[in-house]
């Protein structure tokens, strides 16, 4: 049989989303559906003293907190309500859920609903949350979780550097920008159970959160994925469809809730917004000593999956260099904003800006190639983490730094530059995998039919195109063509539980699955379950592998408005094997349109706690324009554990783009350093050219 | 309430609509046509897109009275008995296709453009589609696709 791992098979969802047939949430419309609205707060810190509701319509439904089982987001820190009862943590907080047969009845009973308030002051900032003067959102204060680590003697590692460098860098808000906002549709089923039709990147989730909230038992709620537009991490952690759920489950009708864009701009969760200073030590040639990094996180009112990215944030900070002192300090802060969660990179695009920019600025002083420098300080696998843990697993990023000094990208930016232009790389790193302490196995079930097989998994495809990797992957495993694979996907009921579609785990994870129970059957069985669980870093570490790639950009700027704009970005990426290469640099191109997005233009800036973009006319995402030709290559490091060789890469190539676009931008000028995002074009203007 | 006639996807379709819809509800909702998305529903995301007598619109801010007697073409009219168009051909073939979300809009917005310009340049291409945010792709791998199709 031919081998199909390693070849662009076409999606095989392509052609029914290509025709526009493919049902997202929105597209189910179900005759006597109710139309749920959510009143949201008008402020962003208050004493919540109660809930006027006004008389409403017949055939409505207004629900406040005290009709909820439990009234409690199952996360991390068990701190969200699904509506406010007592406190308002931040603007558009929803106190109360309304349903009503049409969205514009909803939405008008919803403006009506007036709670009675005591303002409080806003916690608006990260310094805001610093100051003990400020209010506290909880009982134990603002911080929500610190993460403090160090390795070797960092003050001798200073001391003994030839050259130190230091500096303050800020990223900001960014959404998600998921093209299909946040949505789901709710009903009872024929069997007497309640569906949840969501656009989520885990429907037991959806399943498990509806049933705690409304207390309805799990075995009487079924859950699905709707095909879904999009979510990149956004869609995890918390659920919209408890809000729908909650409507059909306490009126037995079904219930629509899809997010309008200004709710999903102002009140969806968020990538966090950072502040973080690092300090880095290097020998006359290019040995990194010492590092000293550290990261204040925004993660608004509420942790949702906060914590966890500030602890990727610390283990990736340095992470890419083998350095044999480093001390990590961060700490994850409460304030009046919309709860920052996971979104693509999880906390490494962060932390990549600082330490990467440092990085460029150090080999510039030392007369050293900014390429050789990473060769030189280079993680490989054996070699010990940042924390003191030690690397079990492949790591490719010497080999893509060799490749990418081979491209010509490299070639363009060290021997022939354009006019007027203006190059720079960065590296960045990302752990796939749910981390140590977190339970991250992944079940599927394949089974024989007449023609081929059916394997069912709770993965989703997210637009990542794991239905056709995992399709690959089985189909190679089973030694049969591409065509006789049916991917069940998204689904709560037959399905086993897989995980959720998040931490770019899923090809990892549930491609050794499919291997698992692929094995089964080729032994003999017509049916068979196949598990894996996600490897644990043994010790002083929060994730076991990583995927590493290095990036290049090329840059304008306009000598009159000082606005940048990016002319190339080149990637050389390790995945280990690539199953898909089609599929792979389509994740590959969008994670760095994303962050040109975050570079430029992207931000959500907060007054008093209220957001002030509340559209795409004033939050700016990057159009076919703004994103510039993109290529990648990638080099090939099989990852014994993976898959056949297969590491997982999603969130990869949002991490070093703006780094590497503000190298770019600083090599045309003299004097400008950019430590904060996105690029404020005055600063530019103000710099001297270089000629 | 108002009457409109107008002829979608080659077919006469007739309606009393109330005077405030938007051409996309009364695509979606009145004729059941979901191919075409709702992004933003202020006319900068163009998921929404559609043709109307030859040009693309957002029909998200398009009012659907002004659609009376006009000629509109939706996702769902390209394919030819259960034929994909070349353009919807096109985005398989090149991994145009991540989540899907915006790709109705998208391909509409090249349909427009191809029809007044068979042979168009990259950056062309880039102008025509810049009214269509695609949030997966970083749009290379579309506009690889529309270009495949000069002649």
């Amino acid at each position: 049989m031919k081998n199909i791992i390693g070849t662009s098979v076409f999606r095989s969802d392509a052609p029914d989303k290509a025709r526009g047939r493919s049902v997202f949430a929105d597209d189910l419309m179900i005759p006597g559906t109710l139309h749920v609205s959510l009143a949201r707060a008008r402020v962003a810190h208050a004493i919540l003293k109660g809930v006027k509701v006004p008389p409403i319509p017949d055939g409505c439904f207004v629900f406040t907190a005290k009709d909820l089982h439990s009234n409690l987001i199952p996360s991390i820190m068990n701190e969200q309500p699904v509506l406010a009862s007592e406190r308002i943590r931040c603007h558009g907080e929803p106190f109360a859920i309304v349903a009503a047969p049409t969205k514009e009845l909803a939405d008008s009973i919803a403006d009506s609903i007036e709670p009675e308030l005591e303002v409080l002051g806003t916690v608006d900032s990260i310094a805001d949350a610093l100051d003990p003067s400020k209010p506290a959102l909880f009982e134990k204060g603002n911080v929500c979780s610190t993460f403090h680590s160090e390795k070797g003697d960092v003050d001798r590692g200073f001391r003994e550097s030839f050259l130190t460098v230091e500096g303050d860098f800020e990223t900001p808000t960014q959404i998600h920008g998921f093209l299909e906002p946040e949505g789901a549709v709710t009903f009872i089923d024929e069997d007497g159970k309640m569906m949840i039709v969501a656009s989520t990147q885990y429907a037991f989730g959806d399943l498990r959160e509806a049933s705690a909230v409304t207390g309805r038992p799990q075995s009487e709620i079924r859950a699905m994925a709707a095909t879904v537009g999009g979510a990149f991490g956004g869609k995890d952690g918390y659920y919209v469809s408890v809000f729908p759920a909650v409507v059909t489950h306490l009126t037995g009708k079904p219930a629509k809730y899809i997010y309008s864009r200004e709710e999903n701009i102002r009140y969806g969760m968020k990538r966090h917004k950072s502040i973080s200073h690092a300090k880095v030590g290097f020998s006359k040639d290019g040995r990194i000593l010492a590092a000293d990094c550290s990261i204040l996180l925004d993660t608004g009112a509420y942790a949702v999956l906060g914590t966890s990215v500030l602890k990727l944030a610390m283990e990736v900070f340095c992470g890419a260099y083998d350095i044999p002192n480093v001390r990590l300090d961060g700490k994850l802060l409460y304030t009046n904003h919309a709860p920052g969660s996971a979104m693509k990179g999880f906390g490494a695009p962060q932390s990549a800006m600082a330490f990467e920019n440092l990085l460029n600025r150090a080999a510039s002083k030392l007369g050293i190639d900014p390429v050789q420098i990473r060769i030189i300080n280079a993680i490989h696998k054996g070699q010990k983490n940042s924390m003191g843990g030690v690397h079990e697993h492949e790591i490719g990023l010497e080999e893509a730094l060799l490749k990418f000094r081979e491209s010509d990208f490299y070639r363009e930016m060290t021997q022939h530059p354009e006019k007027d232009c203006g190059y720079g790389i960065a590296v960045g790193m990302k752990s796939s995998g749910l981390g140590k302490f977190v339970p991250d196995t992944c079940h599927v079930t394949i089974r024989k039919t007449g023609g081929g097989y059916i394997v069912r998994t709770s993965i989703v495809d997210l637009g990542q195109g794991s239905r056709t990797t995992l399709s690959q992957i089985a189909a190679q495993a089973l030694g049969v063509p591409f065509e006789a694979i049916d991917m069940q996907m998204g689904c709560t009921d037959g399905n086993p539980d897989s995980g959720s579609t998040a931490a770019s785990r899923s090809t990892y994870v549930c491609g050794n699955a499919i291997l698992d129970a692929a094995r089964k059957i080729r032994e003999g069985a017509d049916e068979a379950t196949g598990s894996c669980a996600f490897p644990e870093p043994k010790d002083e570490a929060v994730h076991a592998f990583f995927a590493f790639l290095v990036q290049g950009a090329k840059v304008k700027t306009d000598p009159v408005t000082g606005k940048t704009d990016v002319l190339w970005m080149h990637s050389t990426t390790d995945a280990g094997r690539i199953i898909n290469p089609a599929l792979l640099d389509g994740q590959v191109f969008g994670g760095i349109s994303m962050s040109i997005g975050m570079t430029l233009s992207e931000q959500i800036r907060y007054r008093d706690g209220k957001a002030l973009e509340n559209g795409m006319g004033n939050y700016i995402i990057p159009t076919a324009l703004d994103v510039p030709k993109l290529t990648n290559e990638f080099v090939e490091k099989p990852e014994e554990s993976g898959p056949f060789g297969a590491k997982g890469m999603a969130e990869l190539p949002t991490v070093a783009v703006a780094p590497a676009i503000t190298t770019a931008v600083c090599s045309l000028y003299e004097d400008l350093e950019i430590n904060s995002i996105p690029i404020d074009r005055t600063a530019v203007l103000k710099s001297r050219r270089k000629r | 309430m108002k009457n409109i006639n107008c002829i979608v996807n080659g077919e006469k379709v007739s309606r009393n609509i109330p005077d405030d819809m938007s051409l996309l509800t009364f695509l979606r909702e009145e004729l059941g046509l979901t191919g075409t998305k709702q992004g933003c529903g202020s006319g900068d995301c163009g998921a929404c897109t559609v043709i109307v007598d030859g040009k693309s619109v957002d029909s998200c801010i398009y009012p659907a009275v002004l659609a009376d007697g006009r000629d509109i073409l939706t996702i769902e009219g390209l394919e030819k008995n259960g034929e994909l168009d070349r353009i919807q051909k096109a985005f398989v073939e090149h991994a145009a296709v991540q989540c899907g979300f915006c790709t109705p809009g998208m391909i509409m917005s090249a349909y427009a453009l191809l029809q007044d310009n068979p042979n168009p340049t990259e950056d062309e291409v880039r102008r025509a589609i810049s009214g269509n945010i695609c949030r997966c792709t970083g749009y290379q791998q579309i506009v690889d696709a529309v270009l495949s199709l000069n002649m």
